[in-house]
């Protein structure tokens, strides 16, 4: 048995758990499709948030509160199974409550420019299961 | 940027001049004739490059605002595009061939700017282009997918990048024809 995070949810990613992507670029989405960009790592790792679409209102807070100083344009939905079917992971990684991270990505660090397009890849993989829903204030 | 667009319109008004030439009626001599096929074959070739410098011209405006917005207050430093990248980035633009269809650009972390070429989900071709020349890339087409690093000179396409956009947008493929 897995044990609970102070979110309540359990410390191990199950296949079948809703995951989040926050966007806040109009360029993150090329008509209804999720652009592999969104999911590019920075500094080893992507940010998502365990959560599905409803309800909707608490999926926005935490987009809200992942925002910053950004404007929040919408989501990029998926689930748990296709980061691992990219050769991917993910990881709880709280607080804040649901927050989590996807790792696993290329580092060769002497080959930078090798590593970027193995990311790629990857991401353009995870980006074809990912569904975009947008953000109406 | 707003030069680029004026200098196209300046070119456009000098050939102008040419319309007469290009609208003789047939009661003329065979040097008037000539002058004439001469003069609508250059408002051609200019008409051609307008309509490409156009294009390119509003290619080159987004891509500075992708540089702009990855420069904007809130967004990760180390995801700020430099001038060199942009510079490299607007080559990799006007070297760009006429048959092919211009991409979607984005911001990509670590200041780099993402060219995609998007027919579908399971059909992308994307370049990264960052402060150096050798440029990753890679494609999703179906069950086939891949990816590697081509070297740009800054003047001309690596052909493994351009024979890949073709393949993703279906330039140049043979038509298909039902047996």
């Amino acid at each position: 048995m897995s044990e609970s995070l102070p979110s309540g949810l359990p410390s191990t990613v199950r296949d079948e758990e809703d995951l989040a992507r926050f966007l806040f670029s109009r360029r993150d989405l090329s008509g209804h499709i999720v652009k592999h960009g969104v999911f590019m790592p920075r500094h080893g790792e992507t940010s998502v948030f365990r959560h599905g679409k409803a309800p909707g209102e608490t999926l926005w807070e935490l987009g809200r509160l992942a925002a910053g100083g950004r404007s929040l344009r919408g989501a990029a939905m998926f689930k748990a199974r296709s980061v691992r079917a990219a050769a991917l992971d993910v990881n709880p990684d709280e607080p804040p409550p649901r927050h989590a991270v996807i790792v696993g990505w290329a580092t060769i660090s002497s080959h930078p420019e090798l590593a970027r397009s193995q990311d790629k890849e990857k991401a353009m993989k995870l980006a074809e299961s990912a569904e975009a829903i947008r953000y109406t204030s | 940027m707003p030069l680029l667009s004026e200098r196209a319109a300046t070119v456009a008004a000098g050939y102008s001049s040419l319309l007469p030439a290009t609208h003789a009626r047939s009661a003329i001599s065979q040097e008037a004739r000539l002058v004439q096929e001469r003069a609508s074959a250059v408002m051609e070739s200019g008409e051609r490059s307008i309509a490409l410098f156009g294009g390119k011209s509003k290619e080159l405006r987004e891509l500075w605002a992708v540089f702009d917005e990855s420069r904007e207050e809130g967004a990760d430093e180390s995801d700020a595009i430099s001038y060199h990248a942009l510079d490299i980035a607007s080559d990799f633009i006007r070297a760009l061939p006429d048959d092919v269809p211009l991409p979607e650009l984005a911001g990509e972390p670590g200041g780099y700017v993402s060219m995609d070429w998007i027919m579908g989900r399971s059909r992308v071709f994307s370049v990264s282009v960052g402060p150096r020349q050798r440029l990753p890339y890679a494609w999703l087409d179906g069950a086939d997918q891949g990816h590697a690093v081509a070297f740009f000179d800054r003047s001309s396409v690596p052909p493994r990048i351009l024979d890949g956009i073709r393949r993703t947008v279906g330039v140049g493929k043979p038509p298909f024809r039902a047996s």
